[in-house]
């Protein structure tokens, strides 16, 4: 089978929807399926297998894709043969027109609608309601759109989309790899307790909150908040919390290290506004870290019954009296850690979810065949 | 040993002082010792059983209101001439007593007994409304607890407290409150499956304003458990028929005082979580109580509870209880795994540092030391 996918791709970048992207097309291979990768990153060389759209990208999240990209696209997918497009929203504003370009070769159409999302009056509630409701019609077209929890479901639903569309696969992480393990980061960091967090450092991220809350707590000087990622926020809270329990990485390509820090982390912090499913946070389950999130997008269904699910309404009070809680009981830190594990494999094994998202191209690429036949 | 003992019998002054009374003299009696109660003719309501002493003196008290004993004149001279009549080794007070507390040392010192008291009173070093009550209360009774040959307290922040206050390090002795960790274990109890839950939260003590029975409830109820969560609210007390009214709601269950200890046992086992919210403590027995029925636990940090708690069980910071409280009700709910594991936690602590027996013998050792 020969399909296109349609994502984001950076030599740099290490956001959970570029992740997804190379997760899935390199399982998919893994799987013998032949994916042509359309990406937007002029950055990388084009490698077998891939090629770079035209586009005027403000960045990986905003893409503007010029004139005239529609008919190249649909003349690119023409020549290439493909069975199936796949596309991992948003990718550029091309997103629109995507399935009338596919129902116009014939070619079946699934994406995966990771924009996040928030049903709590927020700020961000607002925003994200809007993007639902922008991409509303168009995922009403595709025959077969991928969320990552079943409470996007009703959202899609209530905006028009058929149920019979709407898949639940989520997200998944190797959980071979990503598990529990020796890690000699806890001595490198000389520390007894390691909590983290690892993800953008940008507004919704609240992490200025996570840190407030866990100087708050008064944790032991043996105790360590690990800041993994980068971001618009990253300096001025670097600036701000300057505390030797507090240590700001910056962005860690090296995934061996990203994992080593998650095995050392006795509890795992994402207390995000908005988020779809966090792929850092199946990562950090995956490693065994105790976790603690708040109920946002699919982590609050993900999480719930194997770790800490925050109201973020609450989220300064709520967080402080958790990692309190967690400083002062490591026993709990490793039972937290051992559900949170075995939630991740039981339900969020990227080999799992590939082998299903295999046979739902299967099912597509085969009833379009029928259809062509006829 | 002969020992005075001077302590209330009445759930009506803290379920826990009457308690502790009740227990240390059975087990002091057990072990061969000659105990006399001295407590006041309060009036006692009748499920409460008198203490079992080999002799039990009444002093007539004032009827001044609610957990506060005036003790009259003729209970002051009884008091005097039994202890002047020179039959005992050691006289044990457990305070909040009477008002006859101020007087206990220079009547001690005339009779020529050795004057034990331990010093109940709970407090809490946070500002706050009852921080400045219990301060004005400890710097009340600094004077009198100085002049004590041993005051005995729960824990280490409780021994600052009064150091501070003027109370010389030596006299104080730091003796946690016990429980028979025999009668209080884990076990089977089929309360569960008489109330119909899936799943059993408990409160158990006064439902007096300082408890925060009402923010629980609360949080108890915001967190809108399914219908098979039950909150069983064990105790009477001022609050109670106010909060009875306002929060009517087939999940919670007020139980009102639970005279029968096995009774208490049976639902502390059945339960999955204890709660204790209050605002002041001292070292709550009620808590230990839970921990002891392998019952996970979750407390402010007040008094010395939150020591006591701290590494086995949940310690809500008093300040933001609402939220925290909601948290550990929401998670406890998400989580019924967490239940036990908890409830190991907490039993172990009380069997490692809270066994009436171990509390018993350090105390007659104290006895020991004073009168050679």
């Amino acid at each position: 089978m020969r399909v296109a996918w349609l994502g984001h791709r950076s030599a740099t970048g290490a956001d959970g929807i570029i992740t997804y992207s190379r997760e899935i097309t390199n399982g998919l291979r893994e799987r013998g399926v032949d994916v042509l990768f359309l990406h937007h990153a002029r950055d990388q060389v084009d490698e077998e297998g891939s090629i770079a759209l035209d586009a005027f990208a403000l960045s990986h999240r905003l893409v503007l894709s010029p004139p005239g990209s529609k008919r190249k696209l649909l003349d690119l997918l023409r020549a290439q043969e493909v069975d199936l497009v796949h596309v991992s929203l948003a990718f550029s504003s091309l997103d629109f027109n995507l399935p009338w370009i596919c129902h116009e070769l014939g070619i079946p159409i699934v994406a995966t609608f990771h924009v996040p999302y928030d049903t709590r009056f927020s700020v961000w509630r607002g925003i994200t309601a809007a993007v639902y409701r922008l991409y509303a019609q168009a995922l009403a077209e595709c025959d077969a759109v991928i969320i990552f929890g079943a409470a996007q479901r009703d959202i899609l639903a209530g905006l028009g989309v058929p149920r019979h569309v709407i898949h639940v696969l989520p997200n998944g992480v190797d959980v071979g790899r990503y598990s529990p393990g020796p890690s000699g980061k806890r001595a490198e960091l000389r520390a007894e307790r390691v909590f983290s967090y690892v993800g953008r450092i940008d507004p919704e991220k609240n992490v200025d909150v996570l840190l407030t809350a866990f100087l708050d707590a008064d944790p032991p000087a043996t105790a360590r908040l690990v800041v993994v990622g980068g971001g618009v926020e990253r300096r001025r809270l670097e600036r701000r919390y300057s505390d030797a329990r507090v240590l700001f990485t910056g962005v860690v390509t090296d995934e061996r290290e990203r994992i080593d820090i998650l095995r050392a982390s006795d509890a795992f912090f994402l207390p995000s506004s908005v988020e779809g499913l966090s792929l850092a946070m199946l990562e950090a389950m995956a490693c065994g870290a105790a976790t603690v999130a708040t109920d946002v997008g699919n982590d609050g269904e993900a999480l719930r019954g194997a770790g800490v699910v925050l109201d973020p309404a609450h989220l300064e009070s709520e967080l402080r009296a958790t990692i309190r809680l967690l400083v002062e009981t490591p026993a709990l830190c490793e039972l937290l850690g051992r559900m949170a594990r075995s939630r991740a494999v039981e339900r969020f094994s990227l080999s799992r979810n590939l082998d299903a998202l295999l046979s739902l191209y299967e099912r597509l690429a085969e009833s379009a065949t029928v259809a062509l036949q006829r | 040993m002969k020992v005075a003992w001077l302590g209330h019998t009445s759930p009506a002054l803290g379920g826990g002082m009457a308690t502790y009374s009740r227990e240390v003299v059975a087990r002091l009696r057990r072990r061969g010792h000659r105990v006399t109660f001295f407590q006041h003719d309060l009036p006692t309501p009748t499920e409460a059983p008198p203490a079992d002493a080999d002799e039990s003196v009444l002093l007539e008290s004032l009827p001044v209101g609610h957990r506060l004993v005036l003790s009259s004149l003729a209970a002051r001279r009884k008091l005097r001439e039994r202890l002047e009549r020179r039959d005992f080794d050691v006289v044990h007070a457990s305070f909040w007593f009477s008002s006859l507390d101020f007087d206990l040392p220079q009547a001690c010192r005339r009779a020529g007994v050795p004057l034990v008291v331990t010093f109940h009173v709970a407090f809490d070093q946070r500002l706050s409304v009852w921080s400045s009550l219990t301060s004005a209360t400890y710097r009340l009774y600094a004077p009198t607890l100085a002049a004590c040959d041993r005051v005995i307290v729960f824990g280490a922040s409780q021994r600052d407290v009064l150091v501070e206050m003027g109370v010389p390090a030596e006299v104080l002795r730091i003796l946690p409150n016990g429980v028979d960790v025999e009668v209080y274990r884990p076990g089977p109890s089929d309360w569960k499956e008489r109330l119909g839950a899936s799943l059993l939260f408990a409160y158990m003590g006064r439902v007096d304003s300082e408890k925060n029975v009402d923010v629980l409830l609360r949080a108890f109820l915001d967190s809108a458990p399914e219908a098979g969560v039950f909150l069983v609210v064990m105790g009477g007390g001022g609050e109670r028929k106010r909060l009875q009214r306002q929060y009517r709601d087939p999940r919670v269950v007020f139980t009102g005082h639970v005279a029968e200890a096995a009774t208490r046992i049976e639902l502390l086992r059945a339960a999955d979580a204890f709660f204790l919210p209050s605002s002041v403590e001292g070292l709550s027995l009620s808590m230990l109580e839970a921990m002891a029925c392998g019952t996970a636990t979750v407390a402010t940090d007040v008094g010395v509870d939150g020591d006591a708690l701290r590494g086995a069980g949940v310690v809500l910071d008093p300040r933001g209880l609402d939220d925290q409280l909601r948290l550990a009700i929401r998670a406890l709910i998400e989580m019924p795994w967490l239940a036990a594991p908890l409830g190991a936690a907490a039993r172990e602590r009380v069997v490692e540092r809270y066994s009436l027996e171990r509390n018993v013998d350090a105390l007659v050792d104290i006895y020991r030391e004073l009168a050679a």
